[in-house]
């Protein structure tokens, strides 16, 4: 908690500017204009963490000091909301649990593996709620399945791979579905809180990736699906770009990419096919 | 047990924190009667900017009427002071006084250098038979062939003093008369000890064969082990052992004669004085050598014994007494606490390497031994025995904490032969609970249901222990695990990396330079070399940027190890702020004219660590003795680059 004593740290609009740059560098990261007054209080905390009086001083020590690739990171964390909750936009999961799996399971495959991306999982409940729909499907049993889940932050990992959660997290799961796939973690005065049962969380993997390092998504395999929601609004129109065709190249013939309900892919990559399903309109890699 | 007398502690504390101490009266706490006071002094002496201008008293002090510990102890501050005081001690030569003259004979011998080793042909002359001897014996510490050529005109002096003198300095020096002028010292009894130490210098059957013929008699079978103390243990043959080890079983306490001669060393430091005299090097090397030719599995233990001095060659006669030797230690109860720690580690790495099924009751029966190395031991070598039997110690083990990590260790030895068993064995240990050391084990065994759970666990050690097994399950896990936000885990996945095929690790590399944690970079550099990345010179080349020093130096090594570095990188880093990577950039550039430049420059750095790296530069390269290094003979007073820069000027010498 703040002192009384201390002053406020105030950033000017240079050193926003000159923050929002390294942050974009590093991760693809865009701070938003509008957003200033935010990053103006978590970056305040961060910098007096550091024993820095001024963001001119903390620009300076995540640009040049040792430690500065870490800050980043940590500040990164900071900027970057990590609300997200169990079966989240029910339309999309019931388009992907009704159409896109049975279509998925009708195309010719070597071997009996769905292997699924949750790009930007945040705190994991993304992928493991699609492990749990995939569960519930007959048709799947038999299949191996392989959720790679990644995100940016660290301490969203942490958490997801703990995989307990309080209600808040909870507020769109069923009671039923709360019975089948959760098990109480804790119940006392600090909340309740509920544990990912072990048959869920063990088919999901997590990973820190930065979707704009080349080198790391080189290396992933290709997926069936990609479910990377209401990330690609933190980056700008060419890192966006850059990202769809990486995206692209990560997904396997005939396999889909899945965004938010917000977002799209008008004037930003004309290599996928829109597909109007049923309940969504999803982009899909042409076989 | 040192004593401490506490008014000695008092003084000497005292006097530890006077640092306004003056030349006077550091020159007069030399004769103290403490000699952690005297110590102190010859250091202060020797570090304080005027110590040059100290050569004068010092040298007055040699006189044997001061008492012998001040003689020692000004002795000792010339000796360190070099160079520096050569002309003066030289200059005093002509006291009529001969035990003074001897006196600067020895302290010449210290200090070595071209003025010193002139002064010392001169005084090979001395009239007196001791002096002459002294400074004959002192020119066998240089190796150039002026001092041999000096040293063996004595050989046939009608002094037998001077001529044993002239056998060690030859001896010392490598340097065989002919077997013509030899032949009468091994006769001599008064020369025949050195004379026969001089004899192992020459490899040949007739000189084999007079050494065999010494053993066979108990009054020249000493002098005859000193025959076989220069004797090089790869070029004996199998029949020449076998004639050696006849000629001294001739004598019915062979075993006894030699074991004593290997335990001297033993013996010695067992007496726990300080003062305690030092022991024939020169014998103990010469018994190793009998030890090799008796090979008799008794002996394993006082070959242990030598290993102090003679580490290598004790490790050798070892390996040759195989399994019976190694049954040998195991049975010699405490005797084998009692070793020195170099003793303790040869019969150790004996132990683990020749552990077999016939081992295993005995090791086990070390299991309940209170000492913690034994029982690591006993642990380690049950994994290596190849015998089921080692199965149920090695599963006590793993249920007590103070033995599981080496149990788990052992298990992964022992399960190469009973991989089913020992997965049981692991198995129903984790389900009693979940160690790294446990799950380690039973990944690198192939556990593949084990190595999945783990790398999914909410811990980052039990995903650590998996990573570096992660490719047993695919390419795709060991990836994943590489991603992982532990850093723990992606250390351990980048040394998994270093086990795959060039196609699978290729496109990895990038991504262990790229990382954010030192330790993988480091990691990485070294994949690089290995896989002979040469397309990630680029690369390499801007980690010598970073910030952190490990990863400067490992991506250094990694370019010069590629065949990729420039003259200007290694210069640049040659004068890194860090020592490590300054050394680094030095030791690899030896070859280039620069770098042997930058080295005479680096010899008056205030980091030490860099002059001696500089010095180890010049030995290696320069073409002559230099100024610079001249002057650094003079000046230094750290004694491990004073021992380099000796080096160096040695190699130069020799080359010029």
């Amino acid at each position: 908690m703040k002192s009384p004593e201390e002053p406020q740290l105030v950033m000017s609009n240079e050193e926003f500017h000159l923050l929002r740059d390294v942050f974009e560098r590093a991760s693809g990261f865009v701070m938003q204009e509008n957003l200033q007054f935010v990053a103006e209080r978590r970056l305040a905390a961060r910098a007096r963490t550091l024993g820095l009086n001024s963001f001119s001083a903390y620009h300076h020590y995540v640009r040049f000091d040792p430690h500065g690739s870490a800050e980043i990171n940590e500040a990164i964390d900071a900027l970057i909301p990590h609300e997200t909750y169990f079966f989240r936009e029910p339309h999309q999961l019931e388009c992907f649990v009704k159409e896109i799996v049975p279509g998925l399971l009708a195309l010719p495959r070597f071997e009996p593996r769905l292997s699924l991306w949750s790009a930007g999982c945040s705190t994991g409940d993304e992928a493991y709620t699609l492990s749990m729909l995939l569960s519930e499907l007959p048709d799947v049993h038999g299949f191996e399945i392989d959720i790679l889940a990644s995100d940016l932050s660290s301490k969203a990992l942490l958490h997801a791979r703990k995989a307990e959660y309080s209600l808040a997290s909870l507020r769109s799961t069923s009671p039923e579905r709360l019975a089948s796939f959760f098990e109480l973690a804790t119940s006392g005065p600090t909340g309740t809180r509920y544990r990912v049962k072990d048959t869920f969380r063990k088919r999901v993997r997590f990973g820190r990736i930065n979707l704009v390092d080349a080198s790391a998504l080189s290396l992933l395999p290709r997926f069936d699906v990609i479910f990377c929601r209401n990330v690609m609004i933190y980056f700008d129109v060419g890192t966006r770009k850059v990202l769809l065709d990486r995206m692209y190249d990560r997904l396997k013939p005939g396999g889909f990419l899945l965004l938010g309900h917000s977002e799209h892919l008008l004037s930003l990559s004309t290599r996928f096919s829109a597909v109007q399903l049923e309940n969504d309109l999803v982009y899909r890699r042409p076989e | 047990m040192l004593e401490v007398d506490s008014t000695d502690d008092a003084r000497y504390l005292s006097i530890e924190q006077d640092v306004s101490r003056t030349s006077e009266q550091l020159l007069g706490d030399l004769s103290d009667e403490s000699w952690r006071i005297r110590r102190l002094a010859i250091e202060r002496l020797v570090e304080r900017p005027d110590a040059t201008d100290l050569v004068e008293p010092l040298l007055n002090k040699l006189n044997l009427r001061h008492g012998t510990a001040l003689r020692n102890a000004a002795a000792s501050v010339l000796d360190r002071l070099g160079t520096s005081a050569v002309d003066r001690v030289s200059a005093r030569l002509a006291s009529n006084k001969a035990d003074e003259r001897k006196f600067l004979v020895e302290i010449l011998g210290h200090i070595g250098g071209q003025r010193a080793e002139q002064a010392l042909i001169a005084a090979t002359g001395d009239s007196d038979v001791n002096v002459s001897s002294a400074a004959i014996e002192a020119l066998g510490n240089f190796s150039s062939p002026e001092a041999a050529r000096a040293i063996h005109r004595h050989l046939n002096s009608r002094f037998p003093m001077v001529c044993v003198a002239t056998l060690e300095a030859l001896a010392q020096l490598g340097s065989a008369p002919s077997l013509q002028s030899l032949w009468p010292h091994l006769e001599n009894p008064y020369t025949r000890r050195s004379a026969f130490k001089v004899l192992g210098l020459v490899q040949h059957t007739t000189t084999i064969c007079r050494t065999a013929q010494a053993l066979a008699k108990r009054e020249t079978r000493e002098a005859g082990v000193l025959g076989l103390s220069l004797v090089s243990h790869e070029k004996l043959l199998a029949p020449q052992l076998v004639s050696l080890a006849h000629s001294v079983r001739k004598n019915p306490d062979a075993i006894d004669f030699v074991t004593r001669l290997l335990t001297s060393d033993f013996s010695a430091q067992q007496s726990a004085s300080l003062e305690s005299a030092k022991p024939d090097s020169a014998l103990q090397r010469g018994a190793l050598v009998l030890a090799q030719a008796l090979a008799a599995p008794e002996l394993a233990l006082a070959v242990c014994a030598a290993a102090p001095a003679h580490e290598a060659e004790a490790a050798q006669v070892l390996a040759s007494l195989g399994e019976a030797g190694a049954m040998t230690l195991l049975t010699s109860g405490d005797a084998l606490l009692e070793l020195p720690n170099a003793g303790r580690a040869v019969a150790h790495e004996h132990l683990i390497r020749w552990s077999s099924p016939a081992l295993v009751s005995s090791l086990v029966a070390w299991l309940d031994h209170g000492d913690e190395e034994l029982v690591h031991i006993a642990l380690t070598s049950l994994g290596r025995s190849r015998s089921s039997e080692a199965l149920a110690p090695l599963q006590a083990a793993l249920g007590d904490a103070r033995t599981i990590e080496t149990a788990a260790s052992a298990c992964v030895e022992l399960g190469l032969y009973f991989r089913i068993e020992i997965q049981a064995a692991l198995s129903k240990q984790l389900d009693v609970g979940w160690h790294p050391a446990l799950v380690r084990a039973a990944a690198q065994l192939g556990n593949i249901a084990l190595i999945q759970e783990a790398l999914s666990h909410r811990d980052e050690v039990f995903r650590a222990a998996a990573a570096e097994s992660a490719r047993l399950i695919s390419l795709e896990a060991l990836h994943s695990a590489l991603f992982d936000e532990s850093a723990l885990v992606r250390r351990s996945a980048a040394r998994g990396v270093l086990q795959l095929s060039l196609e699978e690790a290729g496109p990895i590399l990038p991504r262990l330079l790229a990382d954010l944690d030192n330790p993988v970079k480091v990691i990485g550099c070294r994949a690089v070399v290995q896989y002979r990345a040469e397309s990630l010179v680029g690369t390499l080349d801007r980690l010598t940027k970073s910030s952190d020093a490990s990863v400067v130096a490992a991506s250094l090594q990694s370019i010069a190890e590629l065949g990729s570095a420039t003259v200007e990188l290694l210069l640049e880093l040659a004068q890194h702020p860090d020592p490590t990577v300054a050394k680094t950039a030095l030791v690899m550039g030896a070859a280039a004219s620069e770098i042997v430049e930058l080295s005479e420059r680096l010899l008056s750095s205030t980091q030490w660590e860099l002059r001696a790296a500089a010095s180890e530069v010049l030995g290696l390269s320069a073409s002559q003795v230099s100024p610079q290094l001249e002057i650094a003979c003079q000046l230094e007073r750290h004694p491990v680059v004073i021992e380099r820069l000796r080096t160096a000027r040695r190699l130069i010498s020799l080359r010029t």
